[in-house]
């Protein structure tokens, strides 16, 4: 048993130096940058100064309210869509429900950032496809990128289409084919209709897929990076700003790295919940 | 199975018509690199370009195009390969060393696999780059991505199934640990090996935000941060290598070309090894 233990321990220890070194170190020492006015140059104690000037700045309360504009804009759509249509994938024959999979799951096969190329053209405001369309229904040309009312929706667009709807649609399947087929028989023999069997048998036997899909997607209303580094560089005016986002434009476009550090801060607090969460639904799962 | 036979006809149509819609973004990235500003910047846009060419193909310099798909790919399967030797043996170790303690290892692994990566950004960057002395090279890529919490966590959840007689009656036959976990336990894991391999090596091919910060000279820039530069050579700040200034004004087709040559690599290794990748899956139901 000693023996035992010992070897244990040597087999996690890599796993958790990688944590100490490259997780608990930066967390801690972000904590301890945020108390201090840092820059490439030089760290000085500065108390709470950084953290209250984030909270004084207006742009807290803009990124704030991004936020929930893109838990909005992303949540509901990321978790109900792929849903639906994992539904109606797994009615299909094997061969046929593989290659709709397939053909969703394409965006993030490919790659986000390859999809996301030809978006931008989607979006052009003078030959993008969208305004095509808008001009066929009769609607002005709009700048999807550039209008600060627009940008945040136009990012939320492209990121359930490209990114969480594409890729939830495949893990809803493989959560639908463990259900048994004999429940579902069952409820038709009794006169289920298909609404009904949707709503009491299936979303029970998927809700904690349902919750894990709402809480990661609750975590990229947070933490949406790419899209707006792609799109908009968080703009116009802050306007599609995240707050993973700030951070990184706090910390290396502007180099106040203590400021994005308090930033940072208040980005675990208030995610920390919904972290919390998803490791409940893991254990949960397991 | 939910909805009665004589639906499944309409279903079908559905499918076709959605997936449709999916698939179309991929034949306008395809349409768009196989046209010059000619044809691209005309409205309103062809929907079937009655003329096409291979300009932008040929205007990409192929050897900086390798070089960039060379560096992803030193850069992930090398995390993807290490990760998953480090991942394999913690997580068997967690599941079967009976360690004291596990239990809490184990929930502030998942935890840290939910933190969004920006929350410590600053202070990583701070660490490869001042501490490690790695800024600007592929090891200060790679050495952060392996740490895998949920690799470990997964590896894990596999080896609590994995049947326990084999394992005592080798131990009565008199082979150590070592030889136990090499000779029968690792051919077993076959399976979650390929996930978790297969899961870092897509995650690390596309971690934009990591390798963005990282790379500063064209040498070691990777398939992501190179695409996103052909992004702003459009606007005219112009991108030496890849193609010459007079190519990007003649053509804006030259991104999604580039981004259907970097796609292809994570597009074969998804299709190639789509099984492990649905039966692996982190969620699956209960």
């Amino acid at each position: 048993m000693k023996l035992q233990q010992r070897w244990g321990w040597l087999f996690v220890s890599p796993t958790i130096a990688l944590f100490l070194i490259f997780f608990l170190a930066p967390l801690g020492y972000s904590v301890y940058l945020s108390f201090h006015k840092a820059t490439i140059s030089g760290r000085v104690f500065i108390g709470l100064a950084n953290y209250r000037e984030l909270w004084q700045s207006e742009l807290l309360w803009q990124v704030a309210r991004n936020t929930g504009l893109y838990w909005l804009g992303i949540v509901p759509a990321s978790v109900v869509l792929p849903f639906l249509l994992a539904v109606l994938i797994v009615e299909l024959p094997q061969r046929a429900g593989a290659l709709f999979r397939g053909v969703f799951y394409l965006p993030t096969a490919v790659g986000g950032l390859v999809t996301a190329t030809i978006w931008r053209w989607f979006y052009d405001p003078e030959y993008g496809l969208f305004n095509w369309l808008l001009g066929l229904a009769g609607i002005e040309k709009a700048s999807w990128l550039g209008d600060p009312n627009l940008a945040l929706f136009s990012i939320c667009l492209a990121l359930v289409v490209i990114g969480t709807l594409s890729a939830n649609v495949l893990i809803y399947c493989s959560a639908l084919s463990t259900l048994p087929k004999e429940i579902v028989e069952a409820a038709k023999l009794d006169g289920a209709k298909s609404r009904q069997i949707i709503w009491h048998i299936i979303r029970p036997w998927l809700r904690p897929t349902l919750h894990y899909t709402t809480l990661t997607a609750s975590l990229a209303a947070f933490s949406i990076w790419a899209f707006p580094k792609m799109f908009t560089g968080g703009g116009p005016m802050h306007s599609s700003t995240t707050f993973g986002y700030w951070i990184y434009e706090t910390g290396f476009i502007y180099g106040r790295q203590g400021l994005a550090s308090a930033q940072a801060i208040l980005m675990l607090l208030l995610t920390l919940g919904i972290s919390l969460a998803v490791v409940k639904v893991g254990y949960d799962i397991s | 199975m939910i909805f009665h036979r004589s639906k499944h006809k309409w279903i079908t149509i559905m499918l076709i018509a959605l997936s449709g819609l999916f698939a179309f973004q991929f034949y306008w990235l395809i349409v768009t690199s196989l046209q010059m500003n000619t044809q691209l910047l005309r409205w309103p846009p062809a929907i079937i370009p009655k003329t096409l060419t291979l300009f932008n193909f040929q205007a990409l310099n192929l050897v900086t195009l390798g070089k960039w798909l060379k560096n992803s790919l030193v850069v992930s399967s090398c995390a993807a390969t290490l990760s998953a030797l480090i991942a394999t043996v913690g997580g068997y170790a967690l599941a079967r060393a009976r360690l004291q303690g596990r239990k809490a290892v184990l929930a502030i692994l998942l935890l840290a696999s939910t933190i969004p990566a920006q929350i410590i950004l600053v202070p990583k960057f701070i660490l490869v780059a001042n501490v490690l002395h790695l800024y600007d090279t592929l090891a200060g890529m790679i050495l952060p991505a392996l740490f895998t919490p949920l690799s470990v966590f997964l590896v894990h959840q596999f080896c609590l199934g994995l049947p326990q007689e084999i394992m005592d009656a080798a131990r009565v036959d008199g082979a150590g640990e070592w030889a136990l976990f090499w000779r029968i336990l690792l051919p077993m894991m076959k399976p979650i090996l390929a996930t978790v391999f297969l899961f870092r090596f897509t995650s690390t091919w596309g971690d934009f935000m990591w390798q963005s910060v990282m790379a500063q000279s064209m040498s070691i820039v990777t398939a992501p941060v190179g695409l996103v530069l052909l992004g702003s050579g459009i606007s005219g700040q112009g991108l030496p290598e890849v193609a010459t200034e007079s190519a990007f004004h003649l053509s804006r087709g030259i991104q999604p070309a580039a981004g259907l040559i970097l796609g292809i690599p994570t597009c074969l290794l998804f299709f190639l090894l789509q099984k492990h990748f649905i039966k692996g899956g982190f969620i699956q139901g209960r």
